[in-house]
């Protein structure tokens, strides 16, 4: 889990992504959310989960994205192997079936790809900027920026936790599964209220600090859409339409029964 | 048999070399304090010593069981390890359940659980919060509960990492007390930056200072904490009683400055102002 947040987390680099506006970025993500979400075949799902490689290679996140990729491997086996239990139990388990399931599969990795292209290109504090130009309350940016900003400290104490009831002799990984999630409410427990006094302490340091004092906020650093940025924008807005339209005027072939028969085997 | 620290080196996964190799020798009985600046490589010795942290070189052998062959809850049953800030463990909905947490996990039997629980809070003036919720005690009895709740397996080894962290001066003396009661019986390993709460002990510990990831010095309180040279290195400020001594003899007293107990230090400068007659 660990893995998987770590491959979200912002390094500093310089390439043409990092350097693109963050609600170019944002944009981006959201159109590959809804492209995604539109096509349902295993073809386009996999044409669009392909075509965030050489992007992640353009913003110098190839390295990151394939972590990020292998971290989500556990949950792509659990769509896997969930939906095929449910279409089996439902005795409509061919390889039509499986082909469908697969691609339920390609559609999550890529919306992980392509949030991930995002999040790594994207420091935190461009997108709290970017959100907050767009009109959403300051509050709600400051929340999503804190956040960020505490994941590792959480990570931390969670690990000094850990520690501490290991050294009472809890043993971690002992026993079924059952046994092990009940294993971890000691460390469950003093991380949440750990979490939560933190909050509170941080809420009075603001507001001593004046915090919300005034009605309207300005910034030291204002975005401004450069030409390269409306460039990228309109490509993003002609690939996302042409993208769509695909999915009602284009019919894509299954794929799977082709293999298999390629392969020689028996469907 | 002893703990061995043998040549330890250990080395974050971030590359951080935190200890480099240090070597200690605990003995049963033993009342070590391991001082030291910020960063020293103090919790992490502590930490290679109930096997939570598993030397990159060296090796730790408690009682001749090497550190990396051993589960950190075989280690612990006889290493106990008392975290700096008991908000890190608290987790049950009663201190009795929290005290009695670590004597589940070693799987004692009930009757003996229950007569261990009472022990305990006996000991540590707990029994009016035995169904009171740990979280919603104050600082010294989060500390008090946090200290119960390892001792009460009864570890030949109590190691200690900063017991007097954020505790006032009446805190710090039942802590004392408590400590004190312990010595001799089982070894006690205390990790603190605490200078006046280390020599007013007696009997008075060994002390290690320690400073980036090597041992600067390993001898008697009275030896290393009023070495000036030592204590710089190790960013420490000398006891009130050697520095008084040191200031007394650059006065011109021809007074011994090797002297931690307030008593010993009256008497050698009564004796050497008569001298001085």
């Amino acid at each position: 889990m660990s893995a998987l947040l770590e491959g979200f987390a912002f390094k500093k680099k310089d390439s043409l992504l990092h350097r693109l506006d963050p609600r170019v970025k944002l944009a981006y993500a959201i159109a590959m959310m809804v492209v995604a979400g539109v096509h349902q075949e295993l073809v386009p799902l996999l044409v669009l989960f392909l075509a965030q490689v050489p992007l992640a290679l353009l913003g110098k996140v190839g390295r990151e994205l394939a972590k990020t990729l292998r971290a989500s491997l556990p949950l792509v086996l659990l769509i896997l192997a969930t939906n095929a239990l449910f279409t089996w139990y439902a005795g409509q388990l061919d390889i039509y079936a499986l082909e469908r399931i697969l691609a339920l599969a390609v559609r999550f990795l890529a919306f992980v790809a392509s949030f991930s292209i995002f999040t790594l290109t994207t420091s935190p504090d461009d997108l709290s900027l970017a959100l907050e130009q767009m009109g959403v309350p300051y509050s709600f940016c400051f929340m999503f920026r804190a956040a960020l900003r505490f994941t590792p400290v959480m990570a931390r104490e969670a690990r000094i936790t850990m520690d501490a009831q290991r050294a009472r002799g809890l043993e971690l990984d002992k026993g079924g599964p059952l046994a092990r999630a009940r294993r971890y409410i000691p460390i469950l427990v003093p991380l949440v209220v750990n979490a939560i006094k933190r909050a509170w302490a941080m809420a009075e340091a603001m507001e001593s600090r004046a915090w919300g004092a005034s009605e309207k906020r300005t910034s030291l650093y204002v975005l401004k859409m450069g030409r390269r940025d409306y460039l990228a924008l309109l490509l993003i807005a002609v690939a996302t339409v042409a993208a769509v339209l695909a999915r009602y005027y284009l019919s894509f072939p299954c794929i799977l029964p082709y293999i298999t028969a390629a392969l020689g085997l028996q469907p | 048999m002893p703990i061995e620290v043998q040549d330890v080196w250990y080395v974050y996964p971030t590359g951080v070399e935190a200890l480099r190799g240090v070597s200690l020798t605990v003995h049963e009985g033993d009342f070590v304090v391991i001082m030291g600046p910020n960063g020293a490589g103090k919790t992490t010795l502590v930490k290679t010593l109930n096997g939570l942290l598993k030397p990159t070189r060296g090796r730790v052998l408690v009682d001749g069981m090497d550190t990396r062959e051993a589960t950190v809850a075989e280690l612990a049953r006889k290493v106990g390890l008392v975290f700096q800030n008991p908000d890190h463990q608290l987790f049950c909905e009663t201190v009795e359940e929290e005290i009695a947490f670590a004597l589940r996990n070693f799987g004692f039997p009930e009757e003996e659980i229950a007569r261990r629980v009472e022990w305990a809070l006996r000991t540590f003036g707990l029994e009016e919060y035995r169904d009171a919720s740990p979280l919603a005690l104050s600082g010294g009895e989060k500390k008090r509960v946090a200290l119960a709740s390892v001792l009460v397996w009864d570890p030949k080894y109590l190691v200690l990492d900063e017991p007097t962290l954020g505790q006032d001066h009446a805190q710090k003396e039942v802590l004392r007390k408590l400590i004190s009661g312990l010595l001799g019986e089982r070894a006690v390993v205390m990790v603190t930056h605490d200078m006046e709460f280390v020599v007013d002990f007696r009997p008075l510990p060994r002390v290690v200072l320690l400073a980036e990831g090597r041992v600067l010095a390993n001898g008697r309180a009275e030896e290393v904490l009023t070495d000036e040279e030592l204590l710089r290195q190790a960013s420490l400020l000398r006891p009130q009683v050697p520095e008084t001594l040191c200031r007394l003899r650059k006065l011109g007293l021809p007074v011994r400055t090797d002297v931690l107990d307030l008593w010993e230090a009256r008497d050698i400068i009564l004796s050497a102002r008569r001298e001085l007659r």
